[in-house]
């Protein structure tokens, strides 16, 4: 279902001009299958991490003028921390989104729902 | 505690997206920026246009054919395509570029960049910059032939705007989080009245003024306004006026004198920045028999350069040069039988006039004894963000009121309360007359294409086909009473008012010389015997100097003579002077150490090499002579007035070395030229030790002159800075800091034409693209590529055709 969540968000980026598809995909998908807010962050943050970073990784072999400029312009030291800040970007947003969507479904329900490729959550002792 | 994770996640997703999808001052938002689906990393690759292109707008399919520096050859069936691909072609090079001059020319960068750019617009709106592209463009509109090619390279631009997606905009659109709006012609026109300000838009008339109260009329005539004879004029100095000139206007009886405030007001100390040369050898004093063409034109430096290079055909037209990315047409260039290139006229069309208004009127203003009503320009800046301020402008019979007498002036140099007379609000329609000179077959053709010429005032030279060559100092030039415009003038009094304008006949010009050769350098356009009055910020001598005497007759002259000579770097000044100056120089009274740079003077061969110390030395060691000499009578504490101009100080070492001028005022003794020339030798040598190293970087002129390629919206990290480069400000290789030669331009009549060029830069305007600053260095190195020219598409195999 996290590859669902990763074509999606490819799907999406390439259609559409909006950086901000790693905010509600992986908070929809929080709500519909993790079982818990570390795995909904894990699944959020890696899934948005991985889309972003491929392509990062992908355009950059073609950016030898560009990416000294760029470096200089941001101050970054290095081409590889702007290609880690948007990998961290992506990791923040899509787990932060995700974790929230959990907690959504989380906050209505009792119990996790049983998902296809993750085990389900143990129910949380009721304080 | 399920609802509270929720919320927390929740706010840091918000504050998370506040940060991600917002600038912060000129920061680019990060979010969008960093996305590499359309972000940065979009613009890391050179956008090759497919074999193929369907492109809605054009009648016929157009060829276009790329060389290796990636210069288009555009072959078109029609006037409307050829100018609709130009349009079509510079919007995919330079789309940011021409977006950004013509909100920087209107006054809308604060649209983009914020508030911190409101000063900035307000002072373009009120110079009137909107106002006189759109008089141009009601003029434009007359004339159905430029119309329909502005028209054309408008729609062009457009449909490169239309099939852009968000990722494809150019990098400072995503920097400055903004996107591309509709070109309209307006905007072509903001860019043309750009460089019309540029070229004409600095004033000395406020600083002369103060100046003048200072010194009084005689010290102001004999320092200020001298009779300069070591310049070369544009017109030759034997040329004999042949016409009978117009009644020129006679001086009102006694010359006005603005009161106290204006005078007290800071002026600016301008720098005109010229540096351009032009000159054409007839094919009687050439190598091959041909004349040929030389220009290089001396602009502020920017990258994305502001030339683009282009060749337009058509069936009515071939021509090649360089083009305002914005406007259609090539603006300095050639066709098979006409060259032709540009340097700036200097002569002020530029004048400030004081207006009193009525007591408690910001409308009422008196004029010839009666109170008139000012029109008023109504102007809303926009700022991001949605906040838009009103600006109301005065606008009297002489011009815009730019600043209003009770308001904080913050541009240096524009009289508080006084209107703005310029030529280039006068409707005109210069893009005619480049469209026709691009198809001029003969001088007498080119001359005519330029009847509608007006600003700026330009040197036209031109070598043609046929063996003519020739120079016009053209524009549309106000007649002046003796003086008049040097000064602040009375706005109250018609006696100032321009009283016509010089018959274009009667311009300054040179046709086929028995010298064999015109040229001109920003210098002085005529000798005194010229019947009109012209007053201008010309260049120093020496450029016009070095020229002539590289063309003087009795050498046979080549095309890569006329590029090594736009490469040279003699200072005529210091080879006039220094000797009288190392003469003069008490060397008793240097110390052993001291006088290790006598030796580097004595030895030094005069050029402004890159390499050389000797040059950093004598740069230097000549403005502390200037300061210290001056400085009695031309600066205290609190005040700044107009330096006389070098030539008189080079004067005064050489004939008069006991001028009281070299007296110090606030020292004991009476000091003479020889007491100058070594207190600023030892404080030249103090300077020099303090700031540069010798075990370092040493005083080598390249380092300690230096030229930087800023970007245009001065974005760090897009220029290119620190260029160790030859030349100065008096050399004919005129590069400066952030001025210099912006193209260079070689044409040998000969059929083929051969030709060559350069500009620092490239054909592109993205930083991701090779082509952004690919001929920087070669630029650097005294490089001219062969430029061409082609007679039919076919003759380069790399090429686009673009289908309707």
């Amino acid at each position: 279902m996290i590859l669902l969540l990763i074509a999606a968000l490819t799907a999406l980026h390439l259609l559409t001009p909006f950086w901000w598809w790693i905010i509600p995909l992986p908070f929809l998908y929080g709500v519909w299958r993790p079982a818990s807010g570390f795995r909904a962050f894990l699944a959020g943050g890696l899934s948005c991490s991985l889309v972003w970073l491929a392509p990062t990784l992908y355009y950059a072999r073609f950016a030898d003028e560009l990416l000294p400029r760029i470096v200089e312009l941001s101050q970054a030291s290095s081409p590889q921390l702007l290609f880690v800040g948007a990998v961290l970007i992506a990791l923040i947003c899509g787990g932060t989104a995700c974790a929230a969507g959990f907690y959504l479904r989380d906050a209505f329900t009792d119990q996790g729902i049983e998902s296809d490729d993750e085990p389900p959550a143990k129910v949380p002792a009721k304080t | 505690m399920k609802w509270f994770k929720f919320f927390a996640s929740v706010s840091i997703l918000a504050i998370l997206f506040y940060f991600l999808n917002y600038p912060r001052g000129i920061q680019p938002p990060i979010g969008k920026f960093l996305n590499p689906f359309s972000g940065y990393l979009q613009n890391g690759e050179d956008d090759i246009l497919p074999d193929e292109l369907n492109v809605t707008g054009l009648v016929e399919a157009v060829q276009v054919r790329w060389d290796e520096r990636r210069v288009p050859h555009v072959f078109a069936e029609n006037d409307h395509d050829l100018y609709f691909t130009q349009g079509f072609l510079e919007a995919r090079d330079r789309l940011w570029q021409m977006d950004f001059l013509s909100r920087a020319a209107g006054g809308r960068i604060a649209e983009v960049v914020g508030e911190s750019m409101l000063e900035y617009d307000r002072y373009r709106r009120r110079i009137g910059m909107r106002l006189a592209a759109e008089r141009m463009l009601e003029e434009v509109g007359k004339d159905s032939g430029s119309h329909a090619a502005l028209m054309a390279y408008t729609n062009g631009v457009n449909a490169w705007i239309n099939q852009l997606a968000a990722k494809d905009f150019p990098l400072e659109f995503k920097l400055l989080d903004y996107s591309p709006e509709a070109w309209t012609p307006i905007k072509s026109l903001l860019i043309l009245k750009y460089l019309a300000w540029d070229l004409t838009g600095y004033s000395e008339e406020l600083l002369l003024t103060r100046t003048r109260e200072q010194l009084g009329d005689s010290l102001l005539q004999k320092l200020l306004l001298p009779s300069l004879t070591r310049s070369r004029p544009v017109a030759g100095s034997k040329t004999q006026w042949k016409f009978k000139p117009d009644v020129v206007p006679t001086a009102p009886d006694s010359i006005y004198r603005p009161e106290k405030p204006l005078a007290e007001q800071l002026p600016l100390r301008p720098d005109p920045h010229n540096g351009s040369n032009n000159w054409a050898v007839s094919g009687s004093r050439t190598v091959n028999g041909n004349a040929i063409l030389s220009n290089d034109v001396h602009l502020g430096f920017t990258l994305p350069s502001i030339w683009y290079e282009i060749q337009l055909a058509a069936p009515d037209v071939n021509v090649y040069g360089v083009s305002l990315p914005g406007l259609p047409a090539v603006v300095i260039g050639f066709n098979s039988d006409v060259s032709w290139g540009l340097t700036n006229a200097q002569t002020d069309v530029l004048d400030w006039y004081e207006v009193e208004f009525e007591a408690g009127s910001a409308k009422r203003y008196l004029y010839d004894g009666k109170w008139l009503e000012a029109d008023l320009l109504i102007e809303d800046i926009r700022m991001r963000g949605g906040r838009v301020v009103r600006d109301t402008i005065p606008v009297t019979r002489h011009g815009l009121v730019v600043y209003k007498k009770d308001e904080v002036v913050t541009n240096k140099g524009v009289p508080a309360g006084a209107a703005l007379r310029w030529v280039a609000h006068d409707a005109s329609n210069e893009l005619l007359a480049f469209l026709k000179l691009n198809r001029a077959k003969t001088h007498q053709e080119a001359l005519t294409a330029l009847k509608t010429y007006q600003t700026p005032a330009l040197n036209f030279a031109f070598a043609t086909g046929e063996g003519d060559i020739a120079i016009h100092h053209l524009g549309k030039l106000p007649m002046r009473w003796k003086h008049q415009g040097r000064f602040v003038s009375d706005g109250r009094d018609p006696a100032y008012d321009w009283q016509g304008w010089i018959p274009r006949e009667h311009l300054p010009k040179l046709v086929n010389p028995a010298e064999g050769y015109v040229a001109s350098s920003n210098q002085l356009p005529t000798t005194q015997g010229y019947p009109y009055n012209l007053y201008g910020k010309y260049a120093s001598f020496e450029r016009s100097v070095r020229i002539a005497e590289m063309l003087e007759p009795g050498k046979k002259i080549s095309a890569k003579a006329m590029r090594d000579l736009q490469l040279d770097v003699l200072n005529v000044r210091a080879r006039e002077v220094l000797p009288t100056m190392m003469q003069l120089l008490p060397w008793e009274d240097l110390s052993l150490s001291e006088a290790d740079q006598i030796d580097l003077l004595n030895d030094w061969d005069f050029r402004q090499d890159r390499t050389s110390e000797a040059a950093t030395f004598f740069s230097f060691w000549w403005q502390y002579i200037s300061h210290i000499t001056w400085q009695n009578e031309f600066e205290s504490e609190d005040e700044k007035l107009l330096y006389p101009p070098d030539e008189v100080l080079m004067q005064l070492i050489l004939e008069e070395p006991e001028s009281p001028f070299f007296d110090i005022d606030s020292s004991a003794i009476v000091e003479t030229c020889s007491e100058v020339l070594l207190l600023a030798f030892q404080q030249t040598r103090q300077q020099l030790y303090n700031k540069y190293d010798p075990l370092e970087k040493g005083w080598e002129w390249g380092n300690v002159q230096g030229t930087d390629m800023l970007h245009m919206a001065r974005i760090k990290g897009l220029g290119r800075v620190g260029l160790v480069t030859d030349g100065a400000p008096i050399v004919v290789n005129a590069t400066k800091r952030v001025h210099g030669p912006t193209w260079r331009m070689v044409v040998e009549m000969s059929n083929p034409i051969k030709a060559w060029g350069i500009y620092p830069g490239g054909q592109s305007g993205n930083p991701g693209s090779k082509n952004y600053d690919a001929t920087i260095d070669d630029w650097r190195d005294g490089v001219f590529y062969e430029l061409n020219y082609l007679q039919k598409a076919s003759e380069l195999d790399d090429g686009t055709v673009l289908r309707p």
